[in-house]
């Protein structure tokens, strides 16, 4: 399907980050973030079929899309890709909250949603309530709250969640398996508690 | 929320527990438990809760980090026209699988299946649609590829000959090959990597574990055409992103590669080299220590490995298994000395046009060696030696840089006819721009790569004398555009620190006069852009940071009343923004920069209290930003100046106990960054500033051996900071004025002797820096320096002689207007000291 080509301000902007200028990243933000809301949109409206939550898949062409062009050196790779993984989880919360109030106000899955996009739509309270909990973490150890964004949001493997961050891979191990007890506590609280 | 973390420090507390308890073993947990809970109950429960919790199953974030694709298994999964049997292998790409072709169960074939997101879905669509796979290569070396396709879940994957049999150097461990005999599996590999080349493959991605032994024998290559589909097509994004996570294993990576740029048949070679020297010696030629990537691009880049037969020697010990059937250490050693040595080096060369230039000429060479004829790696070997002013793979990027700015400079001047013409004012508008972004590009971002280098000095004397011309080209084309004018502010600011921006702290060339110039021209465009109509915050940011600047090397060159002007003025510019934007880090950082240099320049006018003050305030921005941040290293390092700056300040007002404690604060700091970096020039020069601080403070509280061991340490770091760039004038002073304080330490702690031959040292060599640089006030003043301490260790007539010398030199200096009001009590003494020896005035 044709895509339209990248912002033409992309390649200059990346540059001007590159160089230090901080304001030309708050320029770039809105952009990498309409890039991810798009393709997100893509894929859970069922573009591409058969394809489950895949955050890999979405980041990596986000980034591909908003680089393409000549020779552009991302100084701070883990910015972008601690930004994009962020992104990538307001994209999918706010595409989760806007699907449950659809649905109580369709009074239940009157819409008729492609094959997966109701796989997704089942998932739907559970990635809200994540998104809470997650948000508990953050406030608690931010550094930790960022590990579980790469690897869950940003589909990164351990390795490359190390690589990105600067961290030993026995760290993230540690950081990850830590954060899912955490979360997992939450979230069974809040069900308990609603 | 029952029995919840509720601040940060309780939490981490409790993580480190669950962390340690989750990595016990099941059975031990409780004993673990009791041990470190020690009674508290609530505790207790708490991490029994987590790790029940962790415990669970969790699909829903295990199945969506792309983890599980790692950790997923195919095995009885249908796949194409195969049934996948079995996992055998797994890494940071994907899964490997053997697997059957139904319907005909001894056909093995082995699958590989990559993550989604690696792969364009486009490009593997054709791939499979054009049949391509029918043209993939038929060698008997290369493991060959079927078919390919995608799961149903979106990864790509890729059928191939499965081979039965051993990563490279596992085999010849286990079958304990001789050197000839691993010289003649190479060539094979060679010879699959050379016939791929000419059917237009690269490989991309040649290890060790790539290059599969059969049991008779015979090697194969794998993956060959997978690296090029995943990497492929519109972009060489696509293959840098690729790469990047391939870099996994980077210590095979090309620079080219590592860096992202395009890869070529070079690349291959360069990986073959790598292979070739671990089948030689049994190690790898760089050690990565971290898997971070900017430090892995460094090292890949520009860490220059050891010579196999040296690798050989160094690690005797370890590595005895390694090493071939037949041979000792020693005896490897020399047959590695000489020819394969080169070979190896040839192939694994940093920029690919020194390389090999195909891989049938590597193989040919060693093939040479084999038959005792010379090899081609050994000529030239000199000469590429010879090119060692810049460092190696700079040498190309210079003068590609040096071309571009003579070209820009050319450039301009034709494109100012061209504008005559109003038709081509346009596009020779656009062109310009263009040609201003890509030489700004050469002018900004290569200085920054060679910036922290010593040695490369006279690189960038060449780069500043082109880029002068072509900026001052540019002024008079930048009317009132204020994006070119920003452009060309920062150009010259660029130009003034490689001329010798005191700030830096990096190798100068020792052009105060010059940079100054510079700088000034740069604070007359930034100052027509802050006021101008459509000045931003940044503009006059800009303005403020180089007015510090200019301050900053104002007080270097004895100009202090300016000096305190601009900075008092950039202090007042610098908080009038903070006051619109008080949360704003970088502003108070550069405020607290300001405040560093403004004390600098009151201190070197007399006014030490102003000067405690301005370091004090400056003290507490950096103290809070390292503290909420420790890993910062520009933090630190502002951090340590501050310190520094305020030691320096209590021992000029003679408070040495207070100067002493702040000194080993310093001291600390700056240890610690040296030992993070040991190679880093700046870094260097900082330790080597803060133990002149602690031995002086140390003489003058009387610890005189701990001064003598601090300043021993000091002088030899100097030492090797000056032997690294032999062009830079100022860490020739620094030696100088570190053998002198050293020899002054001795003297004092009872060894005359030594004490004074340093001082003589030190006056040799300032006096012959004085003669090559006679403007440079630093070097005058360490000469009469230098001069004062011989007066004082020495008596009589030579010490007479001494002293009225180093009076010379500060008479001098005050005639030129260039001593420094603090140095004027050193000459009031001196003279004293001269009457009281009788001698003339």
């Amino acid at each position: 399907m044709p895509e339209p080509d990248p912002p033409s301000g992309v390649t200059e902007l990346l540059r001007r980050w590159n160089s230090g200028d901080r304001e030309a990243m708050d320029r770039l933000m809105p952009i990498v973030y309409d890039e991810l809301r798009r393709l997100a949109a893509g894929y859970l409206k069922g573009e591409r079929p058969g394809h489950t939550l895949q955050p890999t898949a979405l980041v990596h062409e986000a980034y591909l899309r908003l680089v393409r062009q000549d020779r552009v050196e991302w100084q701070n790779r883990a910015h972008f890709f601690g930004i994009a993984a962020s992104m990538m989880r307001r994209v999918l919360v706010d595409h989760a909250r806007r699907r449950q109030a659809e649905k109580r106000d369709a009074g239940g899955f009157r819409l008729t949603l492609q094959l997966g996009e109701a796989f997704e739509a089942a998932r739907d309270p559970e990635l809200l309530e994540l998104d809470q909990a997650l948000g508990r973490l953050e406030r608690l150890d931010a550094d930790q709250a960022r590990v579980v964004e790469l690897r869950f949001f940003g589909g990164l493997t351990v390795e490359e969640t190390a690589v990105v961050l600067g961290i030993s891979t026995a760290t993230v191990k540690r950081e990850w398996r830590t954060a899912k007890a955490f979360l997992r506590r939450e979230m069974a609280s809040d069900d308990a508690g609603s | 929320m029952p029995d919840s973390e509720r601040n940060p420090e309780e939490w981490r507390r409790v993580k480190q527990i669950l962390a340690d308890v989750l990595e016990q073993p099941e059975d031990r947990r409780a004993g673990f438990l009791d041990a470190v809970c020690a009674g508290d109950a609530t505790l207790r429960r708490r991490i029994e809760a987590l790790v029940r919790a962790e415990a669970e199953p969790w699909s829903f974030v295990d199945g969506a980090a792309a983890g599980s694709f790692l950790t997923r298994d195919l095995s009885g999964r249908q796949l194409g026209a195969y049934e996948v049997v079995e996992e055998i292998g797994r890494g940071g790409m994907g899964a490997v699988y053997l697997a059957r072709r139904q319907g005909d169960f001894d056909r093995r074939v082995a699958i590989k299946v990559a993550r989604p997101g690696l792969a364009d879905p486009e490009a593997l669509r054709r791939f499979l649609a054009e049949r391509q796979i029918a043209a993939t290569l038929e060698h008997p070396n290369i493991a060959r590829l079927l078919d390919g396709g995608a799961t149903p879940e979106g990864e790509p994957y890729f059928v191939m000959e499965y081979v039965d049999g051993e990563p490279l150097l596992a085999y010849c461990r286990d079958r304990d090959l001789t050197l000839d005999e691993r010289l003649a599996l190479f060539r094979q590999v060679c010879a699959a990597v050379g016939f791929a080349h000419r059917n237009l493959v690269v490989h991309r991605d040649i290890k060790p574990a790539n290059i599969l032994v059969t049991r008779e024998g015979t090697p194969k290559l794998l993956d060959f055409g997978i690296a090029k589909l995943l990497a492929e097509d519109s972009g060489e994004a696509r293959s840098r992103t690729a790469t990047m996570f391939r870099a996994l294993t980077p210590e095979y990576a090309s620079p080219e590669q590592v860096r992202g740029e395009p890869i070529t048949t070079a690349s291959d070679v360069y990986s073959l080299g790598v292979v070739l020297y671990e089948l030689l010696t049994g190690e790898r030629p760089y050690t990565l220590a971290t898997s971070e990537h900017d430090e892995l691009v460094r090292v890949v880049c520009e860490v220059d490995p050891v010579r196999p037969s040296a690798a050989v020697t160094r690690s005797r010990d370890d590595s005895a298994a390694a090493v071939p059937r037949g041979e000792t250490a020693g005896s490897l050693a020399r047959r590695l000395r000489g020819d394969l040595d080169a070979i190896a080096m040839k192939a694994m060369r940093k920029e690919p046009e020194n390389r090999y230039a195909s891989v049938a000429e590597l193989s040919d060479d060693l093939d040479r060696f084999r038959r005792g004829l010379p090899v081609a790696a050994r000529q030239g070997t000199i000469s590429y030696r010879v090119a060692k002013f810049s460092r190696r793979h700079r040498a190309g990027l210079a003068a590609t840089a040096l071309v571009l700015l003579a070209v820009c400079a050319g450039l301009a001047a034709t494109l100012r006819e061209a504008r005559r013409a109003r038709e081509a004012e346009a596009r020779a508008e656009r062109r310009f721009r263009d040609v201003r972004t890509l030489a700004n590009f050469f002018l900004n971002d290569f200085y920054d790569a060679i910036r922290f280098l010593p040695g490369s000095t006279p690189a960038r004397q060449l780069i500043v004398q082109r880029g002068l011309a072509y900026l001052d080209s540019l002024s008079l084309e930048a009317g009132d555009d204020p994006s070119l004018l920003r452009d060309l502010a920062e150009g010259y600011q660029h130009l003034g620190d490689v001329q010798g921006n005191p700030a830096q702290g990096s190798s100068m060339l020792g052009d105060m006069p010059g940079a100054q110039k510079t700088f000034r021209r740069a604070a007359d465009v930034r100052e027509r852009l802050a006021a101008s109509a459509t000045a931003t915050r940044q503009d006059r940011l800009a303005l403020a940071r180089i007015d510090s600047l200019l301050a900053d090397s104002y007080t270097l060159d004895g100009e202090y009343r300016q000096a305190i002007d601009l900075a008092r003025r950039s202090v007042g510019l610098m908080s009038k923004e903070i006051e619109a934007a008080p949360s704003d880090p970088e502003v108070l950082r550069q405020l607290a920069h300001t405040q560093i240099n403004l004390g600098s320049a009151l201190k070197m006018a007399n006014h030490p209290d102003e000067a405690l003050a301005a370091f004090q305030s400056a003290l507490a921005v950096y103290e809070k930003l390292f503290t909420s941040d420790p890993s910062d290293i520009v933090d630190r390092r502002r951090l340590f100046v501050a310190y520094y700056k305020i030691g320096a300040l209590e021992n000029s007002q003679k408070r040495y106990d207070r100067a002493v404690d702040v000194f080993r604060r310093a001291v600390s700091l700056a240890g610690e960054s040296h030992r993070r970096e040991p190679g880093n020039g700046a870094v260097s020069r900082d330790y080597s500033f803060a133990l002149e601080g602690l031995g002086e403070s140390l003489v003058s509280v009387g610890q005189l051996r701990e001064a003598v061991d601090i300043l021993s340490s000091r002088r030899a770091l100097q030492q090797e900071l000056a032997d690294a760039d032999p062009s830079d004038a100022n860490a020739r002073i620094w030696l100088a004025e570190g053998t002198c304080s050293l020899g002054e330490a001795r003297i004092a702690a009872g060894d005359a002797a030594a004490g004074i031959r340093d001082l003589q040292e030190a006056r040799a060599m300032t006096a012959s820096l004085v003669a090559k640089h006679p403007d440079d006030v630093s070097a005058r003043m360490e000469l009469a320096h230098s001069c004062t301490a011989l007066g004082g260790a020495t008596e009589g007539a030579e010490s007479r002689a001494w002293l009225e010398k180093a009076r010379d030199v500060y008479l001098g200096l005050r005639r030129d207007g260039k001593l420094p009001p603090a140095v004027e009590a050193l000459l009031a003494r001196v003279e004293e000291q001269i009457a009281e020896s009788g001698g003339t005035r």
